[in-house]
């Protein structure tokens, strides 16, 4: 190109000189040269536009002539137009060209073999000044003729060309080219073809270690037919290797391949020397479409790189790619800061890689897989981006980490040197909360892994695309560009709902695949190794893995015992030996059984695909078959106690696991246990060689005398006060005591007059065999507020308002009570916290039931911006919303506030529920396994961690009752709420055989204690089978008709406010109609012709309608015929071809549906 | 184009006259008899393989080489490495090249233009095939391939490997290939010539431009797509602006003073007479500035126009050509199309009391037909001047207020153009997206009169200009996971559209989400209907599940989409054809049979003897079928069940469950959210 430039220069320079006696005022300098070509005698024609022209010999020649006779050789006419100088060489005669074959055109050739021609140059000898050819060398066109005919024409042939003659005989090739005067000229070379026996081969003149040969490779021919072939290779080592199964090349260095074969009596015989060198194949199998493994530099589009670093280039050349790595990575020695694989990517082809896929499968489990995903977006042009990029995923089953806006995860976007172009969809899609930079291009990656936590993390250079509201990254994060280690997909993530058990043992096969976009991929190191190896060659002792080896346990004598697992994907020809002592000892399958004790040694041998030899062994030492032992400590219990379960004491082969039950329920170590019977406790120990059971009886001491019934916490100061009813159950005579009342050791009457002045009164509940003792707290309450359906601590004050009933509790004595028992079954609790007045840190809710069973809830960390749910004080981690408020009016008018609201749901499945709360209570706050309360609860409302003495908040909701003034009123006007654990009080599909409990159902009511409830209950068929009833005598009901069951119920409070609830319980008719075709509908039929759709009818246990509807070609819908019951067979005519869907579909009452459908080919 | 549109109505003509003389050699109706049916169907499915012999075989492909000219060009290579990369995958075999050459009756395939079919003697005219269309011939043994344009040879490889070889081209992620070693080529004549020029079924794949070559497998063309010159390219779309661009067109940033526009260009943005008209609320480009452009400002009343105001201001048709004559005088791509579209943001942009007055004579859209065919006729002025040689139209956006064609209707019922002025220009194409349309039935259906577009809609704007892009809608744009079929409707539809001579259509699904299973079949099925309405339907839908969800769970799906579509047509045709029905149709009965369907084609599936990776793969994608059903079935929860904790539980897994499988938005601009369970 350089020598082009300096001959044009030249030439102008030389046209300048020339065109300055024509016409020194033209701007030559503008003016393209065109050189032509023409011989003595031809005639020019001018273009249009011609300013001026000259002869060679510097005559003027007219500007509007026709034409121009070229009279006069060697030397150019010139012709001037508007753009540019025509400079016509003309010759006497075409100077001779100059004809260079590559090789001599055979003489002879075989039939049917490809055959290879010499390619020509023909170089015009039209010279420059300074000796050089002026014109580039002809196209040249190579044809093959026979007999007359033109066979084959192929151009290109200033390169060898390849042609199979497929006819025996004299041909003829003619090398063709144009030359510059227009001039067809060829050259012919005659050649013969004849039958002659060959051997064809298609071996290469170089192949890579680890790659194989076949004797497929080479065939003997001979008059159109093809011959096996025998295959010999001769190693450098001189060595010969019969190859009838193929040949692996093991080594570096020059082979001959030898191909015999026998051609109609004859031995015919083909060497071929090949060289064998290190290169792509001895690194990565199953490599697709890339073009070819070269070492390389680092790229210098990887810009963070050291240029003296080097790798191997691998040259894309469709739009997908991939290979397998030829080894196997164990990831537990690598670390979090080795990379599993560190690689580059480069631009070619236009585009760049825009999405590669690392895969990561466990060896020892196949379906165990993770895979590692880099991409920018989807795309795969540059052009075409948009959006946020998505930047780095992991997948391992069907849930996939990533780092991709559109993924609802906490993981932000970390570009990976990617590309972010603003694009026009842009402005209506990024995220707001994000602010975005540019990032750069794809470049290279690393990433590691962390098997302890299951992390991917990842090295290189990154830069911060975008971040939550705009905010900085969490610590760990990069902030905004650098190199690090960071982590970019936490697999077990707490947002994940499936999370990444690991690999079995950290040991992996790897796989890599562009899935999208196009350009070289460059390895750096793959599992450790350094791709720069390539130049030293490489074998891999990874090849063979062993896994699985026992577990770690000692091999049994007399016993089979498991082989480890031998990983040989990529190795062949495994062969397993196990001795002792020097002695091979038989084995077999996959394990071996010792007759002896002693070490034992088990080999593994194999070949890898480098056809070197690996081993590897293991040792095992056999011992005699150990005992499995099990045994559980045997103790004393008393009734009503609290009894932990114990770990049993076990021995055994390996692992031993153990199942305990008590009374034939499962339990674990360190459950609680409240003693009420007598207790069986087995355990079954099972370890590899057995199973083993214990059975232990403990000794229950029934010295307990059990006492039952509600004792309230607290009671009104000057109130009159009846000791509830508490029964004494002597377990040792089993039979109820009588008991008698004392407070503060004097004997009192069922009712009594409680003091003027806040109090804890110690209540004795006396009997023969002993006491229980309650505390009482006596509390003032104000009956002018909302406050009298709270009992008030000593020292606390309690005042109305529209915030709610404002307490101000000592920290010395805090807790607020409920006087009552509530119902747990929706339990709301809403206070309010002024933000001035918040001295506190906690507010916890006490759920006490008759039984003691009792849970609490704690709102933790009110101070903080996001307080937490504890149950049972465990944090649940569940965040409650603080959301500051302004009162707009009142007392509090222009304060800022807090509301929290907990609510408690009792159903059947003890769920809790509160703004974000959905999780179970496991043990109550004994440890006892939590079953639900076993009626309605008693309510305890207590600020913890108070500041400064006092602490004051305002309760502005307690079950069905408000606190605050504009909704409370005086009185109690609210009606009882209901509450039972055998059913939700609310409208229900049951199905038919499910039973209704009702005894359970109990009411509740915040300010009157003694609410009753009574119940209607109605069958489907109108029956009533209870009339306002107590649920406590009403047996159960069990639902079988289809149709309504009506339950309603009524709850009065004890001043007689009442509320009716009435419940549906809807029995549906779930069985689908049954559809009979009365005929057979045709699969096929002439356009044309009719076609018989077959009657058919629906029985169902309620009525049902059926149609016939037909689905044409174009998808119309059609309703042939429709009846209740039954439809006629219905005659369609002269349907256009096509397919059609005849569809029965018959339909009940409730809307169940059947369908038959047919497919009727209509063929044109 | 307009050559496309001649040849179009040349056919249809045809078909119009066969019909008639099918008529008339006496093939009328036989009379009806007693328990007969009339059916409406009176076209006959077209054959997706018309033209191909099977009953011919010419050989193995395996026998066969591939011939390209030594001057073909990366596209018709591209063919070319198609069609060996897919024999390869087939049969094993990658088929050799041969070298280019005259004619003989030998075993190769002919892509593109050769000198091999050159002197053949078959011909492809680009003139009648179009840029898409390709002819597929045999003449002895040798296959000769062969476009109107490369992107038409493609097509025509594409088209070898579908119905010669059987590769279905599913999803994305989803190409069935045959296990065929001994794969057959057939005798065939075969001439195809899509209905419309550019099409495109907007998904997700598509609307993200997801996998290039899997849009050119599916034969598709759009501004939304990037398809490189090397694999056919793409329609000559200018991609630099959204569809609302009017602003963008305008500069207006360059209007801009303080936050505000200077007060001396008001005129030429939606004002009210007095003072700029902003819609800071919406999204779109500019409206915090102004909610759209002023279309009258500049127009005269006769039509003429002025790129200056009287104060020397430029004017807003000033503005808009001024802003595209820089974007054509530098576009290097030479694009065809530069689509010009009004704010989607704010209905009713200008105030001013001369649109408010124009609007009442020439109606919204003429005014922006006046606007835009000022702009054209500048835009025409200044290619001749250029000496741009490219043909170069302007898309104008006929949505929304714009949607109504400006025409007055006559007592015998043909509609005339309001005013000389309203007939658009030859250089304007328009884009008609009529999205508060009744999607259930044809343009025509007397239900389209219960919309504010009437069924006569496509015939009034056909009095004002022949030349037409359809943008239309196949799913509920509100609710993207409600099962809104309105499969039946489509060959009708795209019937009429080929009938007009629409040039471009786009079909819009739920364009932003993955897991959603109507789109996934519509795109195959509605895709194929794209290149020739007349395809058979059941026989597609049949096609898609067989190969995408295999022998065992493809009855079941097959039954799924014909039990929600009847069912939901029947309640449509009992209610009058009113659309809303297609958000009422399902009941609680029918959601657990569609549910009860799915989970026993998983169960069967699980009971097979598939591999297990199979059975995952068929498995996810039923349960992604589900994931409509069980929407459909929780946004009812309320009233089919009682207990609305439960109902949050099912939503939440639901939702769960839903974003496994990539889902991410529950509608247009509206994410799923676990926490706060947004479940529109």
């Amino acid at each position: 190109m350089k020598q082009k430039w300096i001959r044009t220069l030249l030439l102008m320079l030389c046209l300048a000189m020339a065109l300055s006696t024509v016409s020194p005022a033209l701007a030559q300098k503008d003016k393209t040269i065109v050189y032509e070509y023409a011989l003595l005698g031809q005639e020019y024609v001018p273009e249009q536009g011609l300013i001026s022209a000259s002869t060679p010999t510097g005559e003027t020649i007219e500007k509007d002539a026709d034409r121009v006779l070229l009279d006069w050789a060697q030397g150019s006419y010139l012709f001037e137009y508007e753009d540019k100088i025509v400079n016509l060489k003309v010759y006497e005669s075409a100077p001779a060209d100059t004809l260079t074959y590559t090789a001599q055109v055979p003489q002879t050739v075989a039939n049917g073999v490809a055959a290879q021609f010499p390619g020509l140059t023909a170089q015009s000898d039209i010279r420059r000044t300074d000796g050089a050819p002026e014109l580039e060398p002809y196209d040249v066109r190579a044809a093959f003729w026979f007999e007359g005919k033109k066979v084959q024409s192929i151009p290109g042939a200033n390169a060898p060309v390849s042609f199979t003659p497929r006819q025996s005989g004299l041909w003829l090739l003619c090398y063709e080219y144009t030359d510059v005067f227009g001039v067809t000229r060829s050259v012919n070379y005659p050649f013969t073809v004849v039958d002659e026996k060959v051997i064809v081969t298609a071996f290469q003149e170089q192949y890579f270690v680890g790659q194989k040969i076949s004797p497929s490779d080479a065939y003997g021919f001979y008059c159109g037919k093809n011959y096996p072939v025998q295959l010999a290779v001769t190693a450098p080592d001189g060595s010969v290797t019969e190859a009838a199964d193929g040949y692996t090349m093991a080594k570096e260095g020059s082979y001959t391949l030898t191909a015999t074969a026998q051609i109609e009596g004859q031995t015919v015989e083909k060497t071929c020397a090949v060289t064998v060198v290190y290169g792509l194949q001895s690194f990565l199998t199953g490599v697709e479409g890339f073009d070819s493994g070269t070492e390389g530099l680092r790229h210098e589009n990887t810009q963070t790189l050291s240029s003296s670093d080097k790798g191997l280039v691998l040259d894309m050349t469709s739009a997908t790619a991939g290979f397998r790595y030829n080894g196997i990575i164990d990831l537990n020695e690598l670390g979090k800061n080795t990379p599993v694989i560190s690689f580059g990517a480069n631009h070619t082809y236009g585009g760049s890689i825009s999405a590669v896929e690392v895969t990561l499968t466990d060896i020892h489990d196949p379906d165990n897989k993770l895979t590692v995903l880099f991409s920018r977006n989807s795309d795969v042009t540059a052009e075409s981006m948009g959006y946020d990029n998505t930047m780095v995923s992991a997948t391992f089953g069907n849930t996939k980490v990533g780092a991709n806006n559109y993924q609802p995860l906490t993981a932000d976007a970390v570009a990976w040197n990617t590309t972010f172009h603003s694009y026009w969809r842009s402005a209506s899609y990024v995220s707001d909360k994000k602010t975005y930079g540019p990032a750069e291009s794809l470049q290279a990656f690393n990433f590691a892994y962390d098997t302890q936590n299951q992390v991917v993390y990842s090295y290189g250079s990154y830069h911060l695309v975008g971040w939550e509201n705009g905010g900085t990254p969490p610590e760990g994060y990069p902030t905004t560009t650098g190199e690090a280690w960071y982590p970019i997909a936490n697999l077990q993530g707490s947002k994940l709902t499936n999370k990444f058990a690991g690999f079995t043992t950290g040991e992996v096969y790897l796989d890599l695949a562009v899935t999208a976009g196009r350009g070289d991929v460059i390895l750096y190191s793959i599992g450790g190794v350094d791709m720069s190896k390539l130049a030293q060659g490489y074998e891999d002792d990874n090849s063979l893995a062993l896994a699985g080896f026992g577990q770690g346990l000692p091999a049994v004598k007399d016993m089979p015992y498991d082989l480890p697992a031998a990983f040989e994907q990529l190795v062949a020809d495994m062969e397993i030996t196990v001795s002792k002592d020097g002695k091979t000892v038989s084995h077999e399958g996959t394990a071996f059984t010792p007759t002896e004790i002693g070490e034992y040694t088990i080999s593994f041998e194999a070949i890898n695909q480098y056809g070197t030899t690996i081993q590897k062994a293991v040792t095992v030492t056999a011992i005699e078959k150990p005992e499995l032992t099990v045994s559980y400590p045997a103790s004393n219990v008393k009734m009503g106690e609290l009894y932990t379960v114990q770990e049993p004491t076990v021995s055994g082969y390996g692992t031993v696991n153990c199942v305990i039950t008590v009374n034939g329920k499962n339990v674990k170590p360190g459950d609680k246990l409240k003693v009420r019977e007598e207790m069986k406790i087995s355990v079954t120990a099972t370890d590899l060689l057995g199973t083993k059971q214990t059975e232990t009886q403990l000794t229950v001491d029934r010295d307990y005398v059990e006492f039952t019934g509600d004792f309230p916490r607290s009671a009104l100061c000057a109130a009159e006060f009846t000791f509830p009813e508490i029964t004494a159950y002597d377990h040792l005579s089993q039979k109820e005591l009588d008991c008698t009342v004392y407070v503060d050791g004097q004997k009192q009457e069922k009712t009594i007059l409680l003091p003027q002045e806040p109090a804890v009164l110690k209540v004795e509940y006396r009997t023969q065999r002993g006491s229980r003792y309650y505390d009482l707290h006596v509390c003032p309450a104000e009956v002018s507020t909302g406050s009298d359906a709270l009992l008030l601590p000593k020292g606390a004050t309690a005042v109305t308002n529209d915030a709610g009933t404002v307490v101000t509790v000592l920290a010395s004595d805090p807790v607020v009570s409920l006087p009552y028992k509530l119902s747990a079954t929706s339990l709301p609790v809403q206070f309010v916290v002024l933000e001035d007045q918040l001295s506190f840190n906690g507010m916890q809710l006490r759920l006490t039931d008759g039984s003691g069973t009792c849970i609490t809830l704690s709102v933790m960390g009110l101070q903080s911006t996001t307080p937490y749910l504890y149950v049972n004080d465990e944090n649940t981690l569940i965040a409650i919303q603080k959301q500051a408020q302004t009162f707009a009016s009142g007392v509090y008018e222009g304060k800022t506030y807090y509301t929290f609201t907990l609510e408690y749901h009792d159903f059947y499945r003890a769920l809790l529920n509160a703004s974000k709360i959905e999780t179970y209570v496991q043990t109550d706050v004994n440890g006892v396994a939590f079953e639900g309360f076993r009626d309605g609860v008693y309510l305890d409302i207590c600020p913890l961690e108070i500041q400064g003495g006092t602490a004051s908040f305002a309760i502005a909701q307690v079950s069905n009752q408000y606190f605050y003034q504009s909704a409370f009123e005086y009185g109690d006007i609210v009606a009882p709420a209901l509450n039972t654990r055998d059913f939700i009080v609310n409208h229900a599909y049951v199905s038919s055989g499910d039973t209704l409990k009702l005894s359970g159902l109990r009411a509740y009511d915040v300010l009157t204690p003694d609410a009753t409830v009574t119940v209607t209950m109605t069958l489907a068929d109108g029956t009533v089978v209870c009339q306002d009833a107590d649920p406590g005598t009403v047996r159960d009901v069990t639902f079988t008709d289809v149709g309504v069951y009506t339950l309603k119920i009524l709850a009065t409070d004890g001043v007689n406010v009442k509320k009716e609830t009435v419940c549906r319980f809807t029995v549906e008719d779930r069985e689908t109609p049954e559809i009979t075709v009365n005929g057979e509908v045709p699969t096929t039929v002439k356009a044309g012709d009719s076609l018989v759709i077959p009657g058919a009818k629906a029985e169902d246990v309620t009525s049902a309608t059926i149609k016939a509807v037909l689905l044409r070609p174009d998808y119309g819908i059609e309703t042939i015929s429709k009846g209740d019951g039954a439809i006629d067979a219905v005659e369609l005519q002269k349907l256009p071809a096509g397919t059609y869907k005849i569809r029965y579909v018959a339909t009940d009452q409730r809307g169940n549906i059947t369908t038959k459908s047919y497919t009727v080919i209509v063929e044109g | 184009m307009r050559k496309i549109n001649r040849l179009l109505a040349l056919v249809l003509c045809c078909v119009l006259l066969l019909s008639v003389c099918m008529t008339g050699c006496g093939q009328e109706p036989a009379e009806q008899a007693e328990n007969t049916a009339p059916i409406n169907a009176n076209v006959s499915a077209a054959s997706r393989t018309q033209g191909i012999d099977f009953d011919a075989a010419l050989g193995s492909v395996t026998e066969y080489s591939v011939i390209l000219s030594s001057l073909a060009t990366q596209s018709e290579k591209y063919a070319a490495q198609q069609l060996v990369t897919y024999v390869k995958k087939i049969t094993g075999v990658s088929l050799p090249y041969a070298s280019d050459g005259e004619y003989s009756d030998s075993k190769v395939i002919s892509v593109g233009r050769t000198a091999f079919l050159e002197s053949s003697g078959v011909t492809a005219d680009t003139e009648v095939l179009s840029t898409d269309g390709f002819v597929m011939k045999n003449k002895g043994n040798a296959l000769l391939i062969c476009g109107g344009s490369d992107r038409g040879t493609i097509y025509g490889v594409l088209d070898f490997l579908e119905y010669h070889l059987g590769v279905k081209f599913l999803t994305a992620d989803c190409t069935y290939i045959p296990n065929a070693e001994q794969a057959v080529v057939y005798a065939c004549d075969r001439t195809e010539i899509p209905a419309f020029a550019y099409r495109v079924y907007l998904d997700a794949d598509s609307f993200y431009n997801r996998d290039p070559e899997f849009q050119v497998h599916h034969r598709f063309t759009s501004e939304y797509l990037n398809i490189s010159e090397d694999m056919g390219g793409n329609m000559k779309w200018w991609q630099g602006y959204e569809t609302h661009n009017a602003l963008a067109w305008a500069k207006t940033e360059q209007y801009v003073v303080d936050g505000v526009i200077d007060p001396m260009y008001t005129h030429a943005f939606s004002n009210d007479g007095t003072k700029i008209i902003v819609d800071p609320v919406s999204a779109g480009a500019y409206c915090q500035y102004a909610a759209d452009l002023c279309y009258s400002d500049g127009i005269n009343e006769d039509g003429s126009y002025s790129l200056t105001a009287h104060d020397g201001t430029p004017t807003a048709l000033g503005m808009a050509v001024a802003g595209m004559k820089e974007v054509i005088r530098s576009d290097e791509n030479e694009n065809n199309y530069y689509m010009f579209g009004q704010n989607d943001y704010f209905n009713r942009p200008c105030l001013c009391p001369k649109c408010i007055e124009g609007a009442k004579k020439y109606t919204d859209a003429g005014i922006m037909i006046r606007f835009i065919n000022a702009l054209a006729d500048n835009i025409a002025q200044f290619v001749a001047e250029e000496g741009i040689q490219r043909e170069v139209s302007i898309v104008m956006f006929a949505y929304q207020y714009s949607s109504y064609a400006p025409v007055n209707e006559n007592s015998e019922g043909e509609f005339a153009v309001i005013d000389p002025t309203c007939k658009l220009r030859d250089n304007v194409v328009v884009r008609l997206a009529p999205i508060n349309n009744n999607r259930f039935v044809s343009y025509e259906h007397p239900a389209q009169n219960d919309t504010t577009y009437g069924e006569s809609y496509m015939q009034q704007w056909s009095a004002i200009t022949d030349r037409f892009m359809l943008w239309d809608y196949t799913t509920w744009h509100g609710l993207w996971y409600w099962a809104y079929w309105t499969l039946p409707s489509w060959h009708d539809r795209l019937t009429t559209a080929d009938q007009i001579g629409v040039e471009y259509v786009l079909l819009q699904s739920t364009h932003q989400e993955y897991p959603i299973y109507q789109s996934v079949l519509e795109r195959y099925v509605l895709g194929k209907l794209l290149w020739n309405p007349n395809y058979d339907v059941n026989e597609l839908i049949a096609e898609f599940h067989k190969y995408y969800l295999g022998d065992i769970a493809a009855p079941y799906a097959t039954e799924y989409v014909e039990l929600m579509i009847t069912t939901e047509y029947e309640a449509l045709e009992a209610n009058g054809w009113s659309a809303s029905v297609g958000l009422e149709y399902a009941s609680k009965a029918l959601l657990e049979n569609a549910i009860g369907l799915l989970d026993q084609a998983v169960r069967d599936v699980e009971a097979s003897k598939l591999s297990r990776e199979q059975k995952d793969v068929y498995i996810q994608r039923l349960e992604v079928i589900k994931l409509q059903p069980r929407y459909m079935y929780l946004y009812h929860y309320m009233q089919y069940e009682t207990d609305e904790t439960q109902m949050k539980i099912e939503i939440r897994q639901f939702i769960r469950d839903a974003m496994s499988y990539g889902a991410v938005w529950c509608r247009e601009g509206c994410k799923f959210d676990l926490d706060n369970l947004i479940f529109y």
